[in-house]
C-alpha cells in the first residue's frame, strides 16, 4: 500500500512527530510505500538547520533524511507555514529580503498542491496532529 | 487531473482559537484546485466560525469568514453541522455565514466513514 504522512505537531513540544517517524519506519519494513512526508503547521519549526539537538538525545529531522535516501520518500514543507515562521530556502530569502536561508539541506519548501497530489497519488493519508 | 477520492476537512475550534482553522481551510481550497471533491464539518465550537459579524480587528486577528464565503467560488458547497451544536447555542441555521446541511448525532459516525479520506487538523 502506498501511504502519505501529513505532520501538523511541533516537533521539540509533542510526541506526534516521533509516532510518524516509527509509524514510516514500521510501514517500510512491512513492504509498503511512503510516498510524501508533508510538514504542515508547527511542525516546520523543525526544518531550520539552525537548530541544535543536545547530543543524547535524537534529531527527528536527521532520521526523515536517512529514511528519505533510503525509501526514497519526498520530503516537502509548506511554504506558507514554513515562511511565516522564519523556514527559508534561498529563493524566498531573497524575495523576503532577508539575510539567510535556512531550511535544513533535503527537504523542498512547496505548495499545498503537494499535499493534494499526495491525497492523489496515494493510499491512505495519515495525519499526525495534537 | 481528477480523483475518484472524496475529502472531508472536520474543524473543531471556536473563531480565533488557533491555527488550525485557517490551515484547514487553505487545505480545502488547495485541494479543490486538483478537483478533489472537498465537504467541511464544523463540529461541536466549530459552529462559532459560522457566525456573522466576527469583529476580528477588536482582537487584532484575522478575520476567516471572506475565506468561508469565497469557498464557493472554489466549489465547495457541502457544508455539514450537527444539530446539537445548534441546539447547545441556541444557534438559527439562517444566521449562519454558509448554507450548512444538519446532521444528528446518530448520523455521524456513518456520514465521515463515507469519505476516502478525514483531515481532522
Amino acid at each position: 500500500m502506498i501511504f502519505s504522512i501529513l505532520l501538523y505537531a511541533s516537533q521539540s513540544s509533542a510526541q506526534s512527530e516521533q509516532s510518524a517517524l516509527r509509524f514510516t519506519r514500521s510501514a517500510l519494513q512491512q513492504g509498503h510505500k511512503i510516498h510524501r512526508v508533508f510538514f504542515y503547521g508547527e511542525s516546520v519549526n523543525a526544518i531550520s538547520s539552525f537548530k541544535v539537538t543536545p547530543r543524547d538525545e535524537v534529531d527527528i529531522t536527521d532520521q526523515w533524511l536517512l529514511l528519505a535516501q533510503k525509501a526514497d520518500i519526498d520530503l516537502v514543507v509548506c511554504i506558507a507555514a514554513a515562511v511565516r515562521r522564519g523556514i527559508l530556502d534561498t529563493q524566498e530569502a531573497q524575495r523576503h529580503e532577508k539575510k539567510s536561508a535556512n531550511i535544513k539541506e533535503g527537504f523542498n519548501l512547496s505548495g499545498l498542491g503537494q499535499l493534494a497530489d499526495a491525497i492523489i497519488q496515494s493510499d491512505r493519508l495519515i495525519t499526525f496532529g495534537n | 487531473m481528477n480523483t475518484q477520492k472524496s475529502l472531508l476537512l472536520i474543524l473543531r475550534n471556536p473563531s480565533f482559537a488557533g491555527s488550525n482553522n485557517r490551515d484547514t481551510l487553505d487545505i480545502a481550497l488547495g485541494c479543490s484546485v486538483f478537483d478533489i471533491p472537498v465537504s467541511l464539518l464544523f463540529l461541536n465550537d466549530a459552529v462559532f466560525q459560522l457566525l456573522n459579524n466576527q469583529e476580528s480587528q477588536v482582537i487584532e486577528q484575522k478575520d476567516l469568514s471572506p475565506t468561508l464565503k469565497a469557498l464557493d467560488m472554489y466549489d465547495i458547497q457541502d457544508h455539514y453541522i450537527l444539530e446539537k451544536d445548534l441546539q447547545r447555542y441556541q444557534l438559527e441555521d439562517e444566521a449562519l455565514l454558509l448554507n450548512c446541511k444538519t446532521l444528528t448525532d446518530s448520523q455521524l459516525a456513518l456520514f465521515i466513514r463515507q469519505f476516502d479520506i478525514v483531515i481532522n487538523l
